[in-house]
């Protein structure tokens, strides 16, 4: 019965919630503003498109080697084509697609003398869901082969062709956002975690400590980022291994993004710093910690939120700029950016202009999380 | 006023130097430097021995004291900047503030351009959506406006690269100008000659900017739109057109202003991307080239000129809002 008086709305005989009282929702707890945003943003079509490819990105990133349908490592025919997929066959119309292998023909081209490449038209490859395919460990532990779809001849289907060294685009291009992904999502908790620890800090405590931190943040803004990424990148030594190159790279970016959140957030925090309810704790002797914790972090949460929906973005294009200038990853690894390396040339991108397909995972990912975070600043205060 | 402005000019000096320190120290501790790039010339073009272009690398370390300790290069840099001429560029083999009057305009006259038009196009687009808002005209704008903020101004480039390119046929790219062009005056045919080579690389800006005027000028109107003044206007009987743009979009400006800071750093940013993908020879393409060989004193210059020109960017923003705004201006 209590806890009905305090929830914001109740329930009627024909099952709508009606908003019986709004205010006491201040006074809720933490659950029902999670209900409050919800409901506000289920609403928002473009958030919930956001979401629903948020989701998919991290659920295909999870588990990227089941839903690739080639090993993402096994070198075939350099710059082949996308397989041509057809319900068309020789036997006839059917609703199993057919694909054909690109194959390397013996014919010569006139000019150039390089091998003429087609579709194998005379082998016919079904492509089946659930198909058994190359030896991976799902999650990096449980050893097995199943591949979401794929044909059941075990040999590589290359729906988006293959790059300068004959590997699978798209398996690349899954396998790739774990380290997009993961490499944004790492730089942004540094960020935030920073940037909410000195904006909180600075604008609560205020005085001398806060003019200091403010020249700092100064300094971080004057600093021209991009020139910037890639003179870091290139302290790098050469000769480091993939995993330390990847986490300086992390590390630099977060080091030249904190300053903008912490900028906000000390924002939030000195109009906050003002309100009544803060002053009477501080007038009943709550320590600061308690203050902040209690009182004023609650409040920037929500911004915070809706700040790293559109941080995640920029850090993965960030990654695809640098990658492109070869600054990123190095080989062993795979990101979207690394993949793009190869279209800064003219030539290569006239002639073989699939291996511009890594573009449409970095458009999606920005575009999902974009959504995202729209649908978000809307709701986050329901009120 | 005029206090404040010194106070801002002012406090941008300690910045400005703290900054050139930070990027002096990031540039020189990249390994190897331009006397490597030296050597490595001799070898592949002069056909010269091992030891020869070392022997002539060491020269000319010792010629350009280059081994001398870091404080002191940066001291004599700093001597150079003061006086003017920003010290001499080892790959262009002139002073670096010739390279900077040959480089600064045109990256300058791309970034003003693009800011201009897309500020402009957008406010209006802006005002129009909230006008008329949920109609049809303003779910196009905004979702148009969602597009262009989304779509990342390196891969449009690209691909828009291999679309003129490859698909359309278009010869006018990767200069500023055809070669005829190159060496004659100024004139309406070598004006349209300019057009046609950079009207892509505006294109990719300017859909970027915009989006986000557009997007933050529909926004703070809806606000502005919901006053009270505003219905006041209404109902003494002023039409709807005269209030949104006598009444509304005034008072609807002031935050664009406070961006237009925010604005500088990323036209600049987005002008460098863009110019690395079409290959156009300004600040951006200068920046990585000389990053790539070792001319740390052209690199550690184009990064002083942007921070201050980011600086200045936010002084003028400082200064607008105050020219808009008389809450602000007689506030001080």
């Amino acid at each position: 019965m209590s806890a009905d008086l305090l929830a914001p709305y109740v329930k009627t005989e024909d099952g709508t919630y009606v908003d019986v009282a709004p205010l006491s929702a201040r006074f809720a707890g933490g659950d029902s503003y999670i209900v409050l945003v919800w409901r506000k943003f289920r609403h928002s079509v473009m958030g919930m498109i956001g979401l629903t490819l948020v989701t998919l990105l991290l659920l295909v990133a999870l588990f990227a080697d089941f839903f690739a349908p080639s090993d993402p490592r096994e070198p075939t025919l350099a710059f082949a084509p996308p397989d041509p997929i057809s319900f068309i066959s020789k036997n006839g119309f059917s609703l199993r697609p057919q694909t054909y292998a690109i194959v390397e023909g013996d014919q010569l081209d006139p000019v150039t003398f390089q091998p003429l490449n087609g579709p194998d038209y005379e082998h016919p490859r079904p492509i089946k869901f659930l198909v058994p395919g190359y030896a991976y460990r799902l999650l990096g532990i449980i050893p097995a082969s199943l591949h979401l779809f794929g044909t059941d001849d075990g040999k590589p289907f290359h729906v988006l062709g293959t790059d300068k060294f004959g590997r699978d685009i798209f398996s690349r291009g899954l396998i790739g956002a774990r380290i997009s992904l993961g490499l944004a999502l790492i730089a942004v908790s540094f960020i935030t975690i920073v940037g909410t620890l000195v904006g909180l800090s600075s604008g609560y405590l205020g005085g001398r400590y806060d003019a200091w931190v403010q020249r700092v943040v100064d300094i971080f803004f004057a600093l021209p980022q991009l020139p910037l990424y890639l003179s870091l990148a290139a302290v790098i030594p050469v000769t480091a291994p993939s995993e330390v190159f990847l986490a300086i790279v992390v590390v630099v970016i977060a080091a030249l993004n904190w300053a903008q959140l912490s900028r906000e957030v000390r924002g939030k925090t000195l109009a906050l710093a003002r309100i009544e309810y803060v002053r009477a704790a501080q007038a009943v002797g709550a320590t600061d910690m308690r203050i902040i914790l209690r009182h004023i972090l609650p409040n920037v949460v929500s911004h915070i939120i809706v700040s790293i929906t559109t941080w995640i973005p920029q850090i993965v294009l960030i990654e695809s700029f640098l990658g492109f200038l070869g600054f990123a990853v190095k080989p062993p690894l795979i990101s979207w950016g690394m993949m793009l390396q190869d279209c800064g040339n003219f030539s290569v991108l006239g002639s073989y202009p699939w291996i511009l397909s890594p573009v449409g995972f970095v458009l999606l990912t920005v575009f999902a999380f974009n959504a995202l975070g729209d649908g978000l600043r809307d709701a986050i205060d329901p009120y | 006023m005029l206090r404040y402005l010194a106070y801002r000019i002012l406090a941008a000096i300690p910045v400005l130097f703290v900054m050139t320190l930070i990027t002096f120290a990031i540039i020189h501790s990249t390994p190897g430097d331009y006397a490597d790039y030296v050597a490595q010339q001799l070898r592949v073009q002069g056909h010269a021995t091992n030891e020869a272009a070392l022997a002539a690398a060491q020269q000319f370390r010792i010629d350009h004291g280059l081994n001398d300790p870091l404080i002191i290069q940066y001291f004599r840099w700093m001597k150079d900047v003061l006086t003017g001429n920003f010290g001499t560029s080892y790959f262009f083999n002139r002073p670096i503030s010739e390279v900077l009057a040959q480089r600064l305009p045109p990256s300058l006259g791309l970034v003003i351009t693009v800011h201009v038009l897309g500020t402009i196009i957008g406010v209006s687009l802006g005002i129009i959506a909230a006008a008329r808002q949920y109609s049809w005209i303003d779910t196009l704008i905004s979702f148009v406006g969602f597009l262009g903020i989304t779509t990342p101004k390196f891969l449009f480039a690209l691909v828009l690269i291999y679309i003129l390119a490859f698909k359309v046929g278009v010869q006018e790219l990767g200069s500023f100008y055809s070669s005829y062009w190159s060496y004659q005056p100024m004139s309406f045919g070598k004006l349209w000659n300019l057009i046609l080579h950079v009207w892509p690389i505006i294109l990719v800006g300017v859909l970027n900017g915009i989006s986000y005027n557009m997007r933050m000028m529909r926004g703070n109107l809806l606000d502005t739109l919901n006053a009270q003044y505003v219905e006041t206007a209404r109902a003494k009987g002023l039409s709807y057109g005269a209030t949104v743009l006598k009444h509304a979009v005034p008072n609807a400006l002031h935050p664009l202003a406070a961006y237009q800071s925010a604005v500088m750093r990323y036209m600049i940013e987005g002008e460098i991307e863009t110019s690395v993908i079409f290959g156009i020879p300004t600040i951006g393409v200068a920046i990585v080239l000389s990053m790539g060989i070792g001319d740390v004193l052209v690199t550690a210059t184009l990064m002083l000129i942007l921070g201050l020109v980011q600086i200045v960017g936010g002084i003028v923003s400082d200064l607008l809002l105050a020219w808009l705004d008389p809450r602000v201006r007689l506030g001080e």
